[in-house]
Protein backbone atom coordinates (compact mmCIF):
# COMPACT_ATOMS: atom_id res chain seq x y z
CA UNK A 1 0.00 0.00 0.00
CA UNK A 2 2.84 2.39 0.92
CA UNK A 3 4.51 1.70 -2.42
CA UNK A 4 1.25 2.51 -4.21
CA UNK A 5 0.83 5.75 -2.19
CA UNK A 6 4.40 6.82 -3.07
CA UNK A 7 3.73 6.06 -6.72
CA UNK A 8 0.53 8.16 -6.71
CA UNK A 9 2.37 11.09 -4.98
CA UNK A 10 5.12 10.95 -7.59
CA UNK A 11 2.58 10.95 -10.43
CA UNK A 12 0.73 13.90 -8.87
CA UNK A 13 4.02 15.85 -8.60
CA UNK A 14 4.84 15.25 -12.26
CA UNK A 15 1.30 16.05 -13.39
CA UNK A 16 1.56 19.37 -11.51
CA UNK A 17 4.78 20.19 -13.42
CA UNK A 18 3.13 19.18 -16.71
CA UNK A 19 0.31 21.68 -16.08
CA UNK A 20 2.65 24.66 -15.59
CA UNK A 21 3.11 27.14 -18.43
CA UNK A 22 6.86 26.99 -19.13
CA UNK A 23 7.04 30.66 -20.21
CA UNK A 24 5.30 32.05 -17.12
CA UNK A 25 7.31 29.69 -14.97
CA UNK A 26 10.54 31.28 -16.15
CA UNK A 27 9.65 34.98 -16.51
CA UNK A 28 8.47 35.54 -12.93
CA UNK A 29 11.88 34.68 -11.51
CA UNK A 30 14.06 37.28 -13.27
CA UNK A 31 16.55 39.31 -11.19
CA UNK A 32 18.64 41.79 -13.20
CA UNK A 33 21.83 43.60 -12.16
CA UNK A 34 22.94 46.74 -14.03
CA UNK A 35 26.67 47.32 -13.47
CA UNK A 36 27.87 50.63 -14.91
CA UNK A 37 30.01 53.43 -13.45
CA UNK A 38 28.45 56.05 -15.73
CA UNK A 39 25.49 57.27 -13.60
CA UNK A 40 23.50 58.71 -16.46
CA UNK A 41 23.59 55.65 -18.68
CA UNK A 42 22.96 53.35 -15.69
CA UNK A 43 19.92 55.41 -14.63
CA UNK A 44 18.51 55.49 -18.16
CA UNK A 45 19.01 51.74 -18.53
CA UNK A 46 17.32 51.09 -15.18
CA UNK A 47 14.34 53.32 -16.08
CA UNK A 48 14.02 51.68 -19.50
CA UNK A 49 14.11 48.11 -18.17
CA UNK A 50 11.74 48.94 -15.27
CA UNK A 51 9.23 50.37 -17.73
CA UNK A 52 9.57 47.38 -20.02
CA UNK A 53 9.63 44.65 -17.34
CA UNK A 54 7.82 45.98 -14.25
CA UNK A 55 7.61 42.48 -12.76
CA UNK A 56 11.40 42.05 -12.60
CA UNK A 57 13.67 42.81 -9.68
CA UNK A 58 16.40 45.25 -10.80
CA UNK A 59 19.51 46.30 -8.86
CA UNK A 60 22.11 48.87 -9.96
CA UNK A 61 25.83 48.87 -9.03
CA UNK A 62 28.70 51.07 -10.12
CA UNK A 63 31.62 48.63 -9.77
CA UNK A 64 32.41 45.00 -10.48
CA UNK A 65 33.41 44.59 -6.83
CA UNK A 66 29.98 45.81 -5.67
CA UNK A 67 28.31 43.44 -8.13
CA UNK A 68 30.37 40.55 -6.78
CA UNK A 69 29.49 41.43 -3.16
CA UNK A 70 25.78 41.18 -4.05
CA UNK A 71 25.82 37.89 -5.93
CA UNK A 72 23.95 36.33 -2.99
CA UNK A 73 20.83 38.08 -4.37
CA UNK A 74 21.11 35.41 -7.10
CA UNK A 75 20.83 37.52 -10.28
CA UNK A 76 19.63 35.67 -13.37
CA UNK A 77 21.19 38.16 -15.77
CA UNK A 78 23.60 41.09 -15.66
CA UNK A 79 23.95 44.13 -17.93
CA UNK A 80 27.65 44.85 -17.57
CA UNK A 81 29.70 47.82 -18.79
CA UNK A 82 32.99 46.92 -20.50
CA UNK A 83 34.77 49.92 -18.94
CA UNK A 84 34.18 50.02 -15.20
CA UNK A 85 37.22 52.11 -14.47
CA UNK A 86 36.15 55.46 -15.98
CA UNK A 87 35.55 56.99 -12.53
CA UNK A 88 37.66 54.83 -10.22
CA UNK A 89 40.85 54.03 -12.12
CA UNK A 90 41.73 51.17 -9.77
CA UNK A 91 38.37 49.41 -10.14
CA UNK A 92 38.10 45.95 -11.68
CA UNK A 93 37.37 46.24 -15.43
CA UNK A 94 34.14 44.99 -16.98
CA UNK A 95 35.99 42.19 -18.75
CA UNK A 96 37.62 41.02 -15.51
CA UNK A 97 34.18 41.13 -13.84
CA UNK A 98 32.71 39.09 -16.71
CA UNK A 99 35.45 36.47 -16.39
CA UNK A 100 34.90 36.27 -12.62
CA UNK A 101 31.10 35.84 -13.06
CA UNK A 102 31.41 33.14 -15.72
CA UNK A 103 34.00 31.28 -13.65
CA UNK A 104 31.94 31.28 -10.43
CA UNK A 105 28.30 31.70 -11.57
CA UNK A 106 28.13 30.11 -15.01
CA UNK A 107 24.30 30.05 -15.14
CA UNK A 108 24.10 33.89 -14.92
CA UNK A 109 23.75 35.44 -18.40
CA UNK A 110 25.75 38.60 -19.08
CA UNK A 111 24.94 41.26 -21.68
CA UNK A 112 28.03 43.44 -22.21
CA UNK A 113 27.67 47.15 -23.01
CA UNK A 114 30.44 49.35 -24.36
CA UNK A 115 31.04 52.55 -26.29
CA UNK A 116 33.56 50.52 -28.30
CA UNK A 117 32.13 49.56 -31.67
CA UNK A 118 35.28 47.61 -32.60
CA UNK A 119 34.58 44.00 -33.53
CA UNK A 120 37.67 42.84 -31.54
CA UNK A 121 36.10 44.04 -28.28
CA UNK A 122 32.82 42.27 -29.04
CA UNK A 123 34.66 39.04 -29.93
CA UNK A 124 36.74 39.31 -26.74
CA UNK A 125 33.54 39.60 -24.64
CA UNK A 126 31.77 36.74 -26.40
CA UNK A 127 34.83 34.52 -25.97
CA UNK A 128 34.83 35.34 -22.26
CA UNK A 129 31.26 34.03 -22.05
CA UNK A 130 29.01 37.07 -22.64
CA UNK A 131 25.54 36.20 -23.96
CA UNK A 132 25.44 39.33 -26.15
CA UNK A 133 27.28 42.59 -26.85
CA UNK A 134 25.59 45.99 -27.21
CA UNK A 135 27.27 49.24 -28.32
CA UNK A 136 26.63 52.12 -25.90
CA UNK A 137 24.83 54.90 -27.78
CA UNK A 138 21.26 56.13 -28.30
CA UNK A 139 20.16 52.69 -29.55
CA UNK A 140 21.66 50.72 -26.65
CA UNK A 141 18.45 50.70 -24.60
CA UNK A 142 16.33 49.16 -27.35
CA UNK A 143 19.16 46.80 -28.31
CA UNK A 144 19.54 45.63 -24.71
CA UNK A 145 15.79 45.00 -24.57
CA UNK A 146 16.09 42.97 -27.81
CA UNK A 147 18.99 41.01 -26.30
CA UNK A 148 16.79 40.21 -23.28
CA UNK A 149 13.97 39.02 -25.55
CA UNK A 150 16.39 36.66 -27.32
CA UNK A 151 17.73 35.50 -23.97
CA UNK A 152 14.24 34.76 -22.62
CA UNK A 153 13.30 32.86 -25.78
CA UNK A 154 16.51 30.84 -25.50
CA UNK A 155 15.87 30.10 -21.81
CA UNK A 156 12.27 29.12 -22.49
CA UNK A 157 13.36 26.65 -25.15
CA UNK A 158 15.75 25.07 -22.64
CA UNK A 159 13.03 25.08 -19.99
CA UNK A 160 10.51 23.52 -22.37
CA UNK A 161 12.99 20.77 -23.22
CA UNK A 162 13.36 19.98 -19.51
CA UNK A 163 9.56 20.17 -19.18
CA UNK A 164 8.93 17.64 -21.96
CA UNK A 165 11.65 15.40 -20.56
CA UNK A 166 9.64 15.28 -17.33
CA UNK A 167 6.44 14.50 -19.25
CA UNK A 168 8.30 11.60 -20.88
CA UNK A 169 9.22 10.38 -17.41
CA UNK A 170 5.52 10.56 -16.41
CA UNK A 171 4.62 8.38 -19.38
CA UNK A 172 7.38 5.89 -18.55
CA UNK A 173 6.33 5.71 -14.86
CA UNK A 174 2.69 5.33 -15.99
CA UNK A 175 3.58 2.44 -18.29
CA UNK A 176 5.63 0.76 -15.56
CA UNK A 177 2.66 1.12 -13.18
CA UNK A 178 0.22 -0.39 -15.68
CA UNK A 179 2.59 -3.27 -16.43
CA UNK A 180 3.13 -3.88 -12.68
CA UNK A 181 -0.64 -3.94 -11.99
CA UNK A 182 -1.23 -6.21 -14.98
CA UNK A 183 1.55 -8.52 -13.75
CA UNK A 184 -0.04 -8.65 -10.25
CA UNK A 185 -3.45 -9.46 -11.71
CA UNK A 186 -1.86 -12.11 -13.89
CA UNK A 187 0.07 -13.58 -10.93
CA UNK A 188 -3.12 -13.86 -8.85
CA UNK A 189 -4.96 -15.44 -11.76
CA UNK A 190 -7.34 -12.55 -12.43
CA UNK A 191 -6.16 -12.34 -16.04
CA UNK A 192 -5.94 -15.43 -18.25
CA UNK B 1 10.03 72.39 -28.79
CA UNK B 2 12.10 75.46 -29.64
CA UNK B 3 15.03 75.08 -32.04
CA UNK B 4 18.50 75.26 -30.45
CA UNK B 5 21.90 75.51 -32.11
CA UNK B 6 23.87 73.03 -30.00
CA UNK B 7 21.35 70.55 -28.67
CA UNK B 8 18.72 68.32 -30.21
CA UNK B 9 16.38 66.67 -27.74
CA UNK B 10 14.57 64.37 -30.20
CA UNK B 11 16.15 61.26 -28.67
CA UNK B 12 15.43 62.34 -25.09
CA UNK B 13 11.84 63.27 -26.01
CA UNK B 14 11.37 59.87 -27.57
CA UNK B 15 13.11 58.00 -24.74
CA UNK B 16 11.06 59.72 -22.02
CA UNK B 17 7.86 59.72 -24.13
CA UNK B 18 7.86 63.51 -23.62
CA UNK B 19 7.66 63.14 -19.82
CA UNK B 20 8.97 66.54 -18.63
CA UNK B 21 9.97 65.29 -15.15
CA UNK B 22 12.10 62.52 -16.65
CA UNK B 23 13.59 64.90 -19.24
CA UNK B 24 14.56 67.32 -16.48
CA UNK B 25 16.08 64.46 -14.45
CA UNK B 26 18.40 63.37 -17.28
CA UNK B 27 19.28 66.94 -18.32
CA UNK B 28 20.20 67.78 -14.71
CA UNK B 29 22.34 64.65 -14.50
CA UNK B 30 24.15 65.75 -17.66
CA UNK B 31 24.58 69.30 -16.32
CA UNK B 32 26.19 67.86 -13.17
CA UNK B 33 28.35 65.19 -14.81
CA UNK B 34 29.63 66.75 -18.06
CA UNK B 35 31.51 69.74 -16.49
CA UNK B 36 33.29 67.28 -14.17
CA UNK B 37 34.30 65.13 -17.16
CA UNK B 38 35.68 68.19 -18.98
CA UNK B 39 37.68 69.28 -15.92
CA UNK B 40 38.98 65.70 -15.55
CA UNK B 41 40.06 65.66 -19.23
CA UNK B 42 41.92 68.96 -18.74
CA UNK B 43 43.81 67.71 -15.69
CA UNK B 44 44.59 64.37 -17.38
CA UNK B 45 45.95 66.28 -20.37
CA UNK B 46 48.09 68.44 -18.06
CA UNK B 47 49.63 65.31 -16.50
CA UNK B 48 49.91 63.46 -19.84
CA UNK B 49 47.67 60.72 -18.44
CA UNK B 50 46.69 59.58 -21.95
CA UNK B 51 45.08 56.26 -21.14
CA UNK B 52 42.71 57.74 -18.57
CA UNK B 53 42.05 60.74 -20.80
CA UNK B 54 40.90 58.32 -23.50
CA UNK B 55 38.57 56.59 -21.00
CA UNK B 56 37.09 59.92 -19.82
CA UNK B 57 36.47 61.07 -23.41
CA UNK B 58 34.99 57.66 -24.14
CA UNK B 59 32.51 57.93 -21.26
CA UNK B 60 31.50 61.49 -22.21
CA UNK B 61 30.69 60.43 -25.78
CA UNK B 62 27.30 58.72 -25.14
CA UNK B 63 26.22 61.53 -22.78
CA UNK B 64 26.72 64.08 -25.57
CA UNK B 65 24.75 61.81 -27.90
CA UNK B 66 21.77 61.62 -25.48
CA UNK B 67 21.60 65.45 -25.43
CA UNK B 68 21.88 65.54 -29.22
CA UNK B 69 25.14 67.55 -29.18
CA UNK B 70 26.14 66.05 -32.51
CA UNK B 71 28.50 68.89 -33.46
CA UNK B 72 31.00 67.61 -30.84
CA UNK B 73 30.80 63.94 -31.80
CA UNK B 74 33.79 63.97 -34.17
CA UNK B 75 35.81 66.14 -31.76
CA UNK B 76 35.37 63.73 -28.86
CA UNK B 77 36.18 60.75 -31.11
CA UNK B 78 39.43 62.47 -32.17
CA UNK B 79 40.37 63.12 -28.53
CA UNK B 80 39.75 59.45 -27.79
CA UNK B 81 41.87 58.35 -30.77
CA UNK B 82 44.79 60.72 -30.18
CA UNK B 83 44.84 60.00 -26.45
CA UNK B 84 44.75 56.26 -27.19
CA UNK B 85 47.83 56.70 -29.38
CA UNK B 86 49.43 59.19 -26.93
CA UNK B 87 50.17 61.62 -29.75
CA UNK B 88 49.41 65.22 -30.79
CA UNK B 89 49.18 66.68 -27.25
CA UNK B 90 48.76 70.22 -28.62
CA UNK B 91 45.92 69.16 -30.90
CA UNK B 92 44.30 67.29 -27.98
CA UNK B 93 44.43 70.52 -25.92
CA UNK B 94 42.71 72.42 -28.74
CA UNK B 95 40.07 69.68 -29.09
CA UNK B 96 39.35 69.75 -25.35
CA UNK B 97 38.92 73.53 -25.61
CA UNK B 98 36.45 73.00 -28.47
CA UNK B 99 34.50 70.50 -26.35
CA UNK B 100 34.45 72.92 -23.40
CA UNK B 101 33.28 75.81 -25.57
CA UNK B 102 30.61 73.74 -27.31
CA UNK B 103 29.41 72.26 -24.03
CA UNK B 104 29.20 75.73 -22.40
CA UNK B 105 26.78 76.78 -25.14
CA UNK B 106 24.88 73.48 -24.79
CA UNK B 107 24.66 73.92 -20.98
CA UNK B 108 23.04 77.33 -21.49
CA UNK B 109 20.50 75.87 -23.92
CA UNK B 110 19.76 72.96 -21.61
CA UNK B 111 19.19 75.30 -18.65
CA UNK B 112 16.76 77.17 -20.84
CA UNK B 113 14.94 73.90 -21.60
CA UNK B 114 14.77 73.09 -17.86
CA UNK B 115 13.22 76.51 -17.17
CA UNK B 116 10.58 75.97 -19.85
CA UNK B 117 9.57 72.44 -18.83
CA UNK B 118 9.68 72.88 -15.05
Amino acid sequence: MRLLANYVTLLKKYLNIANQNPIQYHMKKEIIFIVDDEPMHAQMMEDHLRAKYPQFEIHKYSTGEECNDNMDKKPTSIVLDYHLDAVNKNARSGLQTLEHIKKNYDDVDVIMISGQDKIDVAVECMRAGAYDYVVKNETSFVRTEQAFERLFTHRNVLHELAHYKKINQILIYGMIGIIAVAALFWAFGVIG
Amino acid sequence: MEHYNRINLDFLNNFTKSDNAKMAKYINMFLNLAPMSIETMKSQHATADWNNLRTTAHSLKPQLAYMGIDSLKETIIRIEEYAGEAKNPDTIAQLIDQVELGCDEAFGELRDVIKKIS
